[in-house]
């Protein structure tokens, strides 16, 4: 009982906050939606052996392996050449507007775990060997995918070249 | 200002309010959330439990299986049977020490083989006797062309060579290097029902060696004239001679005593006045004699009498026209009848056979663990490959253990692989299992 009342708990205070990371990792607020549900299903059936303390960096980790599970998840993916699939965002008339919608296509073409990176790095802003160690990779692997997912955002977004254009320093 | 990722980072914020503010759907069930892992766990262990189960279900069924393979110890009682036909076409390679040996064969010898024997299993099977698993490490049996006296437990023989310990293949003090045992080297041998003792009838006599092949009893004065049968019991001989008024008297003698004791006679009119048989057989449990003259002799060429009053006991289907031919091979006595041993088992008045080799191979003498074909008839051949079957699956059972465990490996493997490179290596049926 005490399990489900932690459970309870744990969903109410940080579905926001995974449904954001979800969505930059699949696109789309229904995907998201379910990667979250997904992942929190996973972590309802090992409630019982996650360290109550470390539940939300079980929980990402989860949601990440997910993301990146290609075959599986492909298939919940939105299009990523559909060009009406964000024009419910918010229309500011801004070209701030502008740009997060050329960010967001670009980033659906990276490869899932392109993208998984980027968002770890710069979204969570988690350091190198966090981030490593969220995606259960090794952290050469991450400077590397880092880095060709920041050149092709360079080659699919140029307008955005600047935000992104140098070498960010190692952390 | 911004440093280029600080920007990245606030337009990934910005970009994830944009799709996460739109969003139409309500917020999470948390109860559905809470039951459907609890639900997968369940399902997960009750598929866990299910093949654990199939896998104990497995094992308890080879284990059923197994445990049906008649034993091939001779001494194990009811439960055995015998092949009534003996596959000879790929005779095997036999471990010594691996079981007691039930049967031997002679081989006729051609002009590339020597004389030797071969072991059948009670499986239906024929196969060659070796130290290892070499078969240029077999060990040859013979017997001056019969097969040589196998001892009731099935662990020693005797041989042309010596006493060989089947166990090991190792040879007790062989024939030609002591001088002793050279002059009691007769032209059969005979084990005692407890494998202790072989009598062996010579020239001067019968003698008794131990299982050492040291004598135990040599021949007294006057013992050329009894005719060496086999065994009362574990410590008295049994044998015949000449009885004063005709006919043979059924004499005794014990491993300790001295001399010869009469204890029952063959009346001369049970032998029709036959002179001394050439040969005397005596039964496993030593009940009845069987006393053969050489063919020509006489025209009842061997008689069957009880070996307490010596009176004439009829062959089974014997009649008053048939007539049974002995050949150069000892007997093998089957529920007090004996059987002709050339080249397989038969009735001798019936002539209906009892153990045939199932190829075209010519074969000598047949001789059994004491000399005894115990248990029922495993119904021709189908039962000799019923017993391979299941030794096939015996060493199946282990080998789909390992395919299994390979496939299983195999199968995470491609998973794995096929999650990193979002390929489906798997069928659908197969990857949703993990």
């Amino acid at each position: 009982m005490a399990d489900r009342e932690a459970f309870d708990s744990y969903v109410r205070e940080r579905w926001d906050p995974l449904l954001r990371t979800a969505a930059l990792l699949t696109g789309d607020a229904t995907a998201a939606e379910d990667l979250v549900q997904e992942s929190l299903v996973r972590a309802a059936r090992h409630w019982h052996r996650v360290d109550p303390g470390a539940v939300d960096a079980y929980v990402r980790r989860v949601m990440y392996t997910r993301s990146i599970d290609a075959w599986r998840w492909r298939r919940h993916q939105p299009d990523p050449v559909d060009p009406t699939r964000h024009d419910t965002a918010r229309d500011d008339g801004t070209d701030e507007l502008a740009t997060r919608l050329t960010l967001v296509e670009a980033l659906s073409r990276l490869t899932p775990r392109q993208r998984a990176v980027l968002v770890a790095r710069f979204y969570e802003d988690r350091t190198e060997v966090d981030t490593a160690r969220v995606l259960g990779c090794s952290v050469s692997m991450v400077k590397s995918q880092t880095r060709h997912a920041l050149e092709r955002l360079r080659l699919l977004a140029p307008e955005l070249a600047s935000t992104f254009g140098r070498k960010e320093a190692p952390r | 200002m911004n440093t280029p990722t600080g920007e990245l980072t606030r337009l990934l914020t910005g970009a994830a309010d944009d799709i996460v503010e739109h969003r139409t759907a309500p917020g999470p069930d948390i109860p559905q959330l809470w039951r459907r892992g609890r639900r997968v766990t369940w399902a997960a262990r009750t598929a866990a439990a299910g093949i654990l189960g199939v896998v104990l279900l497995l094992v308890a069924t080879g284990g059923v299986l197994l445990s049906g393979i008649p034993a091939t110890v001779p001494s194990v009682g009811g439960m055995l049977t015998y092949p009534e036909v003996v596959s000879d076409l790929f005779p095997e390679l036999l471990r010594t020490g691996d079981e007691p040996i039930f049967g031997l064969v002679a081989t006729v010898p051609t002009a590339s083989e020597s004389d030797d024997s071969l072991v059948i299993e009670r499986r239906g099977a024929l196969a060659s006797l070796g130290t290892s698993a070499v078969r240029a490490d077999h060990i040859v049996l013979t017997a001056g062309g019969t097969a040589p006296a196998l001892a009731p437990d099935g662990k020693r023989v005797r041989s042309s060579e010596g006493i060989v310990d089947l166990t090991d293949g190792s040879l007790t003090r062989p024939n030609s290097t002591d001088p002793v045992i050279q002059s009691l080297t007769g032209s059969r041998s005979v084990w005692s029902p407890d494998s202790q003792h072989v009598l062996v009838d010579t020239a001067n006599g019968p003698a008794v060696l131990n299982v050492y092949a040291d004598p135990v009893l040599t021949p007294a004065a006057g013992d050329q004239q009894v005719r060496a049968a086999g065994w009362r019991d574990i410590t008295t001989l049994l044998g015949v001679r000449p009885a004063a008024g005709g006919g043979l008297d059924i004499v005794t003698r014990g491993l300790t005593e001295p001399r010869w004791t009469t204890v029952g006679t063959v009346a001369a009119d049970a032998v029709r006045g036959s002179a001394t048989p050439s040969r005397v057989f005596a039964a496993p449990d030593g009940s009845r004699l069987l006393l053969v003259w050489p063919g020509g002799s006489d025209p009842a060429r061997s008689v069957l009498v009880d070996a307490r009053t010596g009176a004439r006991v009829p062959l089974a289907g014997e009649t008053s026209a048939t007539t049974a031919v002995w050949g150069s091979c000892d007997p093998v006595w089957q529920a007090g009848q004996p059987l002709l041993a050339d080249g397989g088992l038969r009735r001798p008045a019936s002539g209906e056979t009892v153990m045939a080799f199932s190829g075209h191979t010519r074969h000598g003498c047949v001789a059994l663990a004491g000399n005894e074909l115990t248990g029922t008839p495993a119904p021709g051949a189908a039962d000799a490959w019923q017993e391979r079957l299941w030794r096939l699956w015996a060493a199946a059972l282990p080998l789909g253990g390992v395919l299994a465990l390979v496939g299983l490996v195999w199968m995470v493997v491609a998973l794995r692989r096929s999650r990193r490179h979002g390929e489906r290596f798997l069928p659908m049926v197969l990857g949703r299992l993990f």
